[in-house]
């Protein structure tokens, strides 16, 4: 089914191509749109600079991802909170993949992570130790 | 009960996102998210959907009080697991959770579920079928 979205439904700034977004407010759910229109199942070789990414979306970095200096956003006192561990092998339904992007000093709110085990637990590292600054 | 799927039918807007029943129109869900969120409410609660089509991308937590009748949960590619995920924490931030909430003759297009393990187990266990061409 392909469903139509109406240019009533995107009353938020047109977020674009890119390939560089620099102090952007970015809600998930239209960067998808916005890519769907241009026929990317995949948000691919992007760099995000200090913006601030908004759900509800879980996030899916397929490979070549990178986040310097971002906040992840609220854990709930356990970084573990921000993650969920795909039961398949093959597919990872629902979540919005990217691939080969830079993050740097961005901020995700409402925002959850899923990926394979050596990301999940990376970034589960990366939280606790920042969380013991 | 006669089977409600396929949904075949031309694509209709839900045209009101906070009703409490919802019949044969179809359903974005971060939309549906956003229209309870702007109620004050962090999760979609108490709605009876009949008939309806679902599209993503999102994921749905499965909270208490919530059941599926003849629901096509979308293209598992073989296994359940596919659409299935599950919390590493106690929370599953960035989810959209629905508690309550009652699907009949529903289809799921590019929306994965979590939830409880006693839930990601009932749902690991919904067989898959292979629809062939008519």
């Amino acid at each position: 089914m392909t469903m139509t979205f109406t240019d009533d439904t995107l009353s938020l700034p047109i977020i674009g191509p890119g390939p560089q977004y620099v102090s952007r407010h970015i809600w998930l759910p239209q960067l998808v749109i916005e890519a769907a229109q241009r026929s990317e199942s995949v948000i691919e070789g992007k760099t995000f600079t200090s913006c601030d990414f908004e759900g509800p979306a879980v996030l899916l970095p397929v490979s070549g991802c990178r986040f310097d200096g971002c906040n992840m956003g609220d854990t709930m006192g356990d970084a573990r909170n921000l993650m969920l561990t795909p039961m398949g092998p093959q597919k990872v339904t629902g979540a919005v993949a990217f691939k080969d992007c830079t993050f740097v000093d961005c901020h995700f709110l409402r925002v959850g992570f899923t990926g394979q085990a050596a990301f999940l637990n990376e970034l589960v590292t990366m939280l606790d130790v920042g969380a013991r600054r | 009960m006669k089977s409600l799927l396929p949904i075949d039918r031309a694509v209709i807007d839900a045209p009101d996102l906070d009703a409490t029943t919802f019949k044969d129109v179809d359903i974005i869900l971060y939309e549906l998210y956003v229209a309870a969120s702007k109620n004050g409410a962090g999760l979609i609660q108490g709605r009876t959907f009949t008939g309806c089509r679902f599209q993503g991308p999102a994921i749905v937590l499965v909270a208490g009080g919530t059941t599926f009748e003849d629901t096509n949960f979308g293209d598992s590619r073989g296994g359940m697991g596919n659409l299935l995920l599950r919390p590493v924490g106690d929370k599953a931030l960035g989810t959209i959770p629905m508690r309550d909430c009652r699907f009949v003759g529903c289809e799921f297009y590019n929306v994965g579920f979590t939830g409880s393990q006693e839930l990601i187990d009932q749902m690991a266990a919904v067989p898959t079928l292979s629809m062939s061409p008519q």
